[in-house]
């Protein structure tokens, strides 16, 4: 099967891994109908970060599921696999989807590059491209030679870059080059305001396209690779804190030079590159330059980005043409939808958008109601529940259900709640609501003829019919699969929702 | 309207194809808390991050005009920090120039990019750094120059690290407390003050201006620094004082021969920036012992000769603008007549270049070298000569264009440079009378000779010129231009002049816009840019016109390209310019004089439709604004009687359509016009309005041909303006719509030569208005009219209730006396306004959001439903007749552009048009009032509208206190229901009559009559005041508007807040509401809805079981929807308006809805 290999740098690249990840498991698929597995290889150098975190049990939690019930099912569809899960009879790799940089605690940058050890030349080189001061965790003045080293990245993408590049010379590179095919495709997704993500995508990208210089298996696929970039400009407001070296008005400076910088040297390294910027001047984050924790609530950015990475995927591979590790023709995309709102709807929505995730969303929220309102009631009475394999309660005891679905379901919720309550908000969903008016611009509706509103009767109508059309293995796979036809049938047919 | 996650500007879908995030574009992110950002952080994502701050420091102090640190408009175009940087760089090369005066303490350590990179990576401790730079040495070598770079070089001073060569800026300035070792040499202190180039010695500009000269590989990969130098020529010019001049002087000899200039400088031991096969660039010093000569002062005494010949020669220029103390000569090679030049006739054997790059001022004469002021060829005319693809209009110049071979069916800018202006004026050129330069175009097989006859002082004149051809083998112009042949090209641009008028009286103030069209999208010029510059001739030149310029539609990705100038000064000319070519447009104004007619104007500024009417003091009878054939306002440069269908073949025809999309029609009014007013309240939007300094005709305009033609090009509509909501976003649409209404308006007057100052003004509101909403458009008014009636003018205000029936009783209607009260209800799209007037006069008022967009619009919906409802039903009719002709195909498309992007009020509207769109040829086929008359399923909803008016209408005047009224004036676009409702007017009447009786308890008699005029229903609001004029006294709103509210004490009109709105009071409107919808059912107890409005029996019962559902909920949405409309009104404001219609506008929305879903 073809691969993806998706390297989420920094918080906005693990938080559009998040809403692509959650997509992927609404059963989400890019619309070129090629079955693609996907590798996320997530870079942060900020351990503790909770963006990172929370993206990083969520894929566990993904990976347990369709380990559990396989990729056959609607919902979780399309296969999510760690380096090591690639090749795990040789891999030396650990099993977690991240990759460490080594050397980072409690040095000095100035260590790291081994000053002491240089030349005079060299120290003098060092001293004038890296002259100059900035402020360290206690907001003391420094020296940008003696800063921190896991702070460095932050106000300086020039450290950055020196920093983040022993990503060439780590196992999970190699790992990368020596599985990746003529068939595979890289995306890099990062943001371009920050300190991390800017600095790391450009070295993600040019290790690639310069692998033939690199001691790795498969240097010339890699050179050739197709590459998608997913660049997100500044789409959140950071409060206002005169002590924190991340500064708003700072932002737009750093992304303007880092715009321009991409246009001299990554025109024609990139294949298809993906602007989002959100200039509504929405909600403020709270300050914190990754020492204490960064988590951000969700955000349509992310949303939309992670259909940027379904385009990709979509696209063809006459698009993206490579010669000698020059591409020969950049693709630059950007995202747009119907109507401007401060809090997005569906009706806000370009129908291209609407076609991949309206039905897709409102069936992962559908099947999470039933499953928190209605599946305890539904157990030993209705057909689907009786029939075999059968859903019953020792089923709720599993840790497939009560650990992984039920984890993810509610991270799911989660999601959807802080993309609604952001600025910009995306709110198509009414999380409170009964199961009549859970979808806000489509209430359930009932035929004239009959007396009844739309309940969980409906729903267990249509898990009746499903159950039927098919043999299970178990009962996880059947759980999964008719819910996703059900919830598939009863939005059509009640909600009107029809893709 | 469409949003874009993005900067580009471009449109699209999802995710689409875009373009590259380039400078242009970058340029365009705005910090939206207003920039300020001084400090510039190292961004780039590189090891080399440093040498690119430097290289953007020169590319910002480039985009200033003085190379200093510059602000404009907040935003900060070069910080003190760029300023710094250029100027450390600038003192680096500055102490290397002057190398051997301080090389002693200087340490120059080379770094090479090789072995020193593979020393980094074979040491452990240091290899992650070593393959970092190389790794951004290899990828990113082009941009980084780092492919001819062989070494950098680490400056020391006395120890200290104070910098590096740089193959982006020559040098790289450290950050080490630079200005701390205090550097000197010959007293001057380095890396203190910052220094632009040109203020810096005259020795050390004269060297950078030779190396640059020296070394073309700077230009070529250090354009940023190249730039930075010639502009630093450029600024020599401000300083305006005499060692500027002369180093200025020094330059041009430098460019001129850079080899006499190359033996005083010596290369310092072997020190190359780059070094590679033929783009060695060694860094240079100073070499002292070269002096500069004195000059020779015998040659000065002959220079002086022959410039006291050439003052007296018969080759002076005869200009009132020059300057009289060096008269200039006209100079050219193959003369034919005979003119004494210096000390002998002018022989053609003297050549003289048809092409100076000299000044005027600086250039030798042919024959002896001295410099002295003349004009060639080359400094006149251009050597592009324009082809515009059509005649050019009578309203400009055309260069006394001639054809005398091929078809007159193109024309020509006038292809004058604009040095001409600095000896002639425009009114010379096109007089034609003596003494004054003459232009001919004379179009021949293949090619287009312009020939140029320039006034001597003498009398006499030299014909200058050129020829320009089809097909041209010289590629650049400036190879061009020393031939002195010329090439034509042909360009798709268009462009429109508004108003075409210039009355010279500055108290009126000059206002223009000017659109530039450029439909050059197939061609040669597919990648060309245009713009406008405008010109006024002064007293000894001429001067720019400042302006603003505004792009609107985008060539690259609407098919065609739209550009707006703002222009607010009288100007002479214009000048259209391309990347490789430009002319001139001239108009040819028409004198001006003020008459002594004045105009009053009232202008019904509407929920749906607006309308303009006018009277002057010659004719008083109220007309609609009207923009007839011999008024007409623009000016295009086509010839619109003379240019054929498809532009000369060439298909252009965008520039005749854009006109009336974005800008402003030739004429408006019935019969002449396919446009009128009424006119749909519509504003067209440039779609991604980036800033808020917005303005009408450039970045907004009224879409004359909405709901009549399909739009070609690219534009957001808005119809919601006048109860849009609360912001500047939206109050700068509603200005802009004025301000298009009053420059019509101002332009009308002004064409008519009548009398600017005199005008009167009337515009309305409902009472029903938020008092704080109509401050906000009171005051849009005035400051609109500030604007465009400078010095002011008579601007008066009425409710709109009132203006009705004040054209009835002008225009005398209304029938014999008016003792018994008269009740004048005014229907609008948003509001209804009800007034009782007794003995002429209004006793009452009231005004309540019931109207006409309760039945065709969406109630308290924002989502639309052109598949529900009305148009669910309808709709397939129009769409289905519209195709089978293609005749309509362009009305079907406009029809598809409303429902793609309009609320069921829009579509409805557009519905409700196509009845009298004048390209509809069966009306009846047609007619939405028709069609809606006869369907008997939906006829009950129109029926229980307008009962509910007149119920609501006579609890009210009951209430009041008044006696039953006898008349009843109908007038407003909702009337039209009344159409819908039956032909017969007496049934109508009867209904009033039977409500009326019900209320009042009265016995049934047919009393009330209903007064209306159905052709005009709305311009009688707009008539009314312009008839009512001045003459209606001003009276409080307050002391006679009365809303009927409802509590458990029964209807009364006190006053009511919003937080006074209890459970009690919600209670009692549902009860009225019940108690009318009662009585709507008993009203049909005889079958009387039945036999005289064919209503169906299916609906009826329909309608009386469901008749009182929800009547409760939808009074709650209704609250809560009138709360925030105002965000920012109190909760304890005052009611405007009755409780009583919130209910019946779900009812309405309901009914309608299941009525049409009926088979």
């Amino acid at each position: 099967m073809k691969k993806l290999y998706i390297f989420a740098v920094g918080g906005t690249g693990s938080r559009v891994l998040k809403a692509f990840t959650m997509l992927l498991a609404a059963g989400v698929k890019p619309d070129s109908g090629e079955e693609y597995q996907i590798v996320p290889i997530i870079i942060d150098p900020h351990s503790t970060n909770l963006d990172f975190q929370r993206t990083a049990t969520l894929l566990e939690n993904y990976m347990a599921i369709t380990k559990a019930v396989g990729t056959g099912n609607g919902f979780f569809a399309t296969a999510i696999n760690n380096l090591r899960g690639l090749n795990p009879s040789t891999s030396a790799l650990p099993d977690t989807f991240t990759f460490d940089l080594k050397k980072v605690s409690g040095s000095q940058f100035k260590d790291y590059i081994g000053y002491n050890q240089m030349n005079e030349a060299s120290q003098s080189l060092a001293q004038v491209l890296f002259s100059g001061s900035t402020v360290d965790k206690r907001n003391q003045p420094i020296d940008l030679l003696d800063i921190e080293m896991d702070i460095g990245f932050i106000g300086n993408p020039n450290i950055g870059s020196v920093v983040l590049n022993q990503f060439k010379d780590s196992g999970e590179f190699r790992e990368f080059a020596s599985s990746f095919t003529n068939d595979d495709r890289v995306m890099v997704i990062s943001s371009i305001f920050g300190g991390t993500g800017a600095a790391g995508a450009p070295i993600i990208v040019k290790n690639i396209r310069n692998a033939m210089q690199a001691d790795v298996d498969s240097g010339g696929f890699l050179r050739d690779a197709k590459i998608g970039a997913l660049t997100v400009l500044p789409y959140f407001n950071i409060a206002k804190d005169p002590k924190s070296p991340i500064q708003k008005s700072v932002f737009i400076a750093k992304t303007r030079a880092a715009l321009s910088y991409y246009q001299n040297n990554l025109d024609s390294v990139i294949n298809v590159m993906y602007y989002f910027a959100d200039s509504l001047n929405g909600k403020a984050y709270k300050n914190d330059p990754g020492n204490g924790g960064q988590k951000n609530n969700a955000h349509f950015a992310e949303l939309a980005s992670a259909l940027g990475i379904f385009d990709f995927l979509s696209m063809n591979d006459s698009q993206m043409k490579n010669s000698n590790g020059v591409v020969q023709r950049s693709v630059y995309k950007e995202f747009g939808v119907k109507l401007k709102a401060d809090k997005l709807k569906f009706q806000h929505l370009e129908d291209d958008t609407l076609s991949k995730i309206r039905k897709s969303l409102a069936q992962l929220l559908l099947f999470k109601k039933y499953l928190d309102e209605e599946l305890t009631n539904a157990m030993e009475k209705t057909t689907w529940a009786i029939m075999t394999p059968k859903v019953e309660p020792e089923l709720l005891r599993d840790g497939f259900y009560n650990t992984h679905l039920k984890e993810f379901l509610e991270a799911y919720t989660i999601w959807l709640d802080e993309m609604a309550e952001n600025g910009r908000g995306f709110d198509p969903f009414d999380l409170k609501a009964d199961v009549r008016t859970f979808v806000k611009e489509h209430p359930a509706k009932t035929p004239w003829y009959t007396f009844n509103k739309f309940n969980y009767k409906h729903l267990n109508g249509s898990l009746n019919e499903a159950s039927k059309k098919r043999d299970y293995t178990n009962n996880k796979e059947k759980l999964v699969h008719i819910f996703h036809q059900a919830t598939q049938d009863t939005l059509q047919k009640y909600f009107k929702i029809k893709s | 309207m469409s949003e874009i996650f993005g900067f580009s500007g471009q449109d699209g879908r999802h995710w689409f194809n875009s373009v590259i995030y380039d400078d242009n574009i970058i340029e365009k992110i705005k910090d939206p808390e207003g920039g300020g950002q001084v400090e510039l952080p190292t961004a780039i994502p590189s090891p080399f991050a440093r040498f690119d701050l430097v290289r953007i420091a020169f590319e910002h102090i480039n985009r200033t005009g003085r190379l200093q640190m510059s602000e404009a408009d907040g935003e900060v175009i070069a910080s003190a920090e760029d300023e710094r940087l250029v100027s450390f760089t600038l003192d680096f090369l500055e102490l290397f120039f002057n190398y051997s005066a301080i090389s002693n303490d200087l340490k120059i350590i080379p770094w090479n990019l090789v072995n020193d990179v593979n020393t980094l990576i074979t040491n452990p401790e240091t290899n992650d750094f070593g393959d970092a730079l190389q790794l951004f040495i290899q990828q990113d070598a082009r941009v980084y120059n780092f492919d001819l770079t062989a070494n950098l070089y680490i400056i020391k001073y006395k120890y200290t690290v104070i910098g590096s060569t740089s193959p982006l800026t020559l040098f790289c300035p450290g950050e080490n407390g630079l200005k701390e070792l205090e550097i000197r040499i010959g007293g001057q202190l380095f890396f203190s003050e910052p220094r632009p180039l040109y203020m810096r010695s005259q020795k050390f500009q004269r060297f950078v201006h030779f190396y640059f000269r020296k070394y073309p590989v700077l230009t070529e990969r250090m354009s940023w620094l190249s730039v930075y130098v010639s502009k630093s020529k450029a600024c020599l010019k401000f300083l305006n004082n005499d060692t500027a001049k002369r180093i200025f002087q020094m330059i041009n000899e430098i460019e001129n021969n850079p080899t006499t200039a190359e033996m005083q400088y010596t290369s310092i031991a072997g020190f190359k920036i780059f070094d590679a096969v033929d783009k060695n660039l060694p860094l240079l010093m100073l070499n002292p012992e070269i002096e500069q000569k004195a000059i020779n002062a015998e040659q000065q005494a002959r220079t002086d000769a022959i410039k006291a010949m050439a003052r007296t020669s018969d080759l002076r220029i005869l200009s009132a603008k020059q300057d009289e103390t060096n008269p200039t000569l006209i100079l050219r090679n193959d003369l034919s007549a005979a003119h004494q030049y210096l000390d002998a006739p002018w022989s053609n054997d003297l050549k003289v270049p048809n092409a100076y790059q000299l000044p005027v001022n600086d250039r030798p004469l042919p024959g002896s070298g001295v410099v002295y002021p003349h004009l060639v060829v080359g400094d006149l005319l251009e050597p592009v000569l324009i082809r515009v693809v059509y005649p050019i209009s009578k309203r400009f110049f055309n260069g006394n264009y001639h054809a005398e071979a091929g078809a007159s069916n193109k024309g020509y800018l006038i292809p004058l440079k604009l040095k001409f202006f600095d000896y002639f004026t425009i009114d010379q050129l096109k007089s034609g009378d003596p003494k004054t330069p003459k232009i001919e175009i004379l179009q021949t097989v293949g090619a287009v000779n312009v020939k140029l006859h320039i006034p001597l002082d003498n009398g006499e004149y030299v014909p200058i010129e050129r020829t320009y051809y089809d097909v041209e083998n010289q590629t650049t112009t400036a190879q061009l231009e020393e031939a002195n042949r010329g090439v034509i090209q042909e360009h798709e641009i268009g462009f429109t002049l508004f108003p075409f008028l210039r009355t010279r009286i500055s108290e009126l103030s000059a206002l223009y816009r000017v659109q530039l069209v450029d439909r050059n999208t197939q061609n040669h010029y597919a990648g060309s840019d245009y713009r406008l510059e405008f010109y006024t001739d002064t007293a000894n030149g001429y001067r720019l016109v400042d302006n603003r310029e505004k792009i609107r539609s985008n060539k690259q990705v609407h098919d065609v390209g739209t550009k707006y100038y703002i222009v607010n000064d009288e100007f002479d000319f214009v000048s259209l310019k391309s990347n490789t070519a430009s002319g001139l447009i001239i108009p040819d104004w028409e004198p001006f004089h003020q008459g002594n007619t004045s105009y009053n104007f009232a202008i019904d500024f509407g929920t749906t439709n607006t309308h303009i009417e006018y009277r002057t003091s010659k004719n008083p009878v109220p007309k609609p604004f009207n923009i007839g054939a011999d008024e007409i306002q623009i000016a295009t440069l086509f010839d619109p009687d003379a240019t054929s269908e498809d532009f000369s073949g060439s298909g252009a025809i965008a520039i005749r359509e854009s006109i009336n999309e974005e800008f402003v029609p030739f004429t408006i009014g019935r019969p002449h016009s396919e446009f009128s007013f009424p006119h749909r309240t519509v504003l067209a939007i440039t779609p991604n309005l980036a800033s808020n300094e917005t303005a009408a005709l450039a970045d907004y305009n009224i879409p004359f041909i909405y709901e009549k033609n399909d739009f070609r090009f690219n534009s957001d509509f808005e119809t919601d303006l006048k109860w849009s909501k609360h912001n500047t976003e939206n109050f700068n649409k509603i200005k802009a719509y004025f301000e298009e209404l009053l420059f019509l308006i101002r332009n009308k007057i002004l064409i008519n030569k009548g009398r600017l100052n005199e005008t009167k003004i009337t515009w309305f509101y409902p009472t029903s208005m938020q008092p704080s909403r109509v401050a906000t458009l009171k005051q849009l008014w005035e400051r609109t009219v500030e604007t465009y009636f400078p010095g002011g003018i008579e601007v008066f205000s009425m409710p709109e209730s009132l203006a009705p029936f004040y054209y009835y009783k002008f225009s005398n209607i209304i029938p014999g006396g008016n003792h018994t009260p008269a009740v004048s209800i005014d229907i609008g799209g948003g509001t209804s306004d009800v007034v009782i007037f007794k003995n002429n006069a209004p006793l009452f008022l009231t005004s309540f959001k019931f109207a006409a967009n309760t039945l065709f619009g969406d109630a308290f919906l924002s989502l639309r439903k052109d598949d529900l409802g009305m148009l669910g039903k309808h709709l397939p009719h129009f769409k289905k007749e519209l195709g089978a002709n293609s005749r309509y195909s362009k009305v079907l498309t406009a029809l598809e552009q409303v429902c793609m992007r309009g609320k069921s009020a829009d579509i409805n509207a557009f519905l409700f048009s196509l009845e009298s769109n004048p390209k509809i040829a069966d009306k009846n086929l047609f007619s939405y009032d028709l069609m809606l008359n006869n369907d008997d399923e939906l006829k009950i909803v129109f029926l229980y509208f307008y009962s509910a008016i007149i119920y609501h209408v006579a609890a009210w005047t009951k209430t009041c206190g008044v006696e039953m009224p006898t008349y009843v004036f109908m007038s407003g676009t909702g009337s039209k229901v009344l159409n819908i409702l039956s032909p017969e007017m007496s049934y109508i009447e009867q209904l009033a009559s039977k409500i009326f009786s019900f209320v009042y308890g009265s016995p049934i008699q047919d009393k009330i009559k209903i007064i209306t005029d159905s052709k005009i229903p709305k311009e009688a609001t707009s008539k009314g005041g312009l008839l009512s004029m001045g003459q209606t006294s001003e009276f409080e709103l307050e002391d006679v508007k009365r809303v009927l509210n409802y509590s458990e004490n029964g209807p009364s009109v006190d006053k009511l807040r919003y937080d006074q709105v209890n459970d009690g009071i919600r209670v009692a409107v549902v009860e009225e509401v019940e108690r009318f919808n009662d009585i709507f059912i008993h009203l049909n107890d005889d079958g009387f809805f039945f036999d005289k409005f064919s209503v169906s029996t299916r609906s009826f019962n329909y309608f009386k079981t469901h008749a009182d559902d929800s009547l409760a909920d939808y009074l709650a949405d209704g609250i809560q929807f009138n709360m925030n409309l105002d965000a920012d009104e109190d909760k304890d404001k005052i009611l405007e308006e009755s409780l009583f219609f919130l209910p019946l506008i779900g009812v309405i929305y309901n009914m309608t809805n299941y009525l049409s879903s009926l088979k």
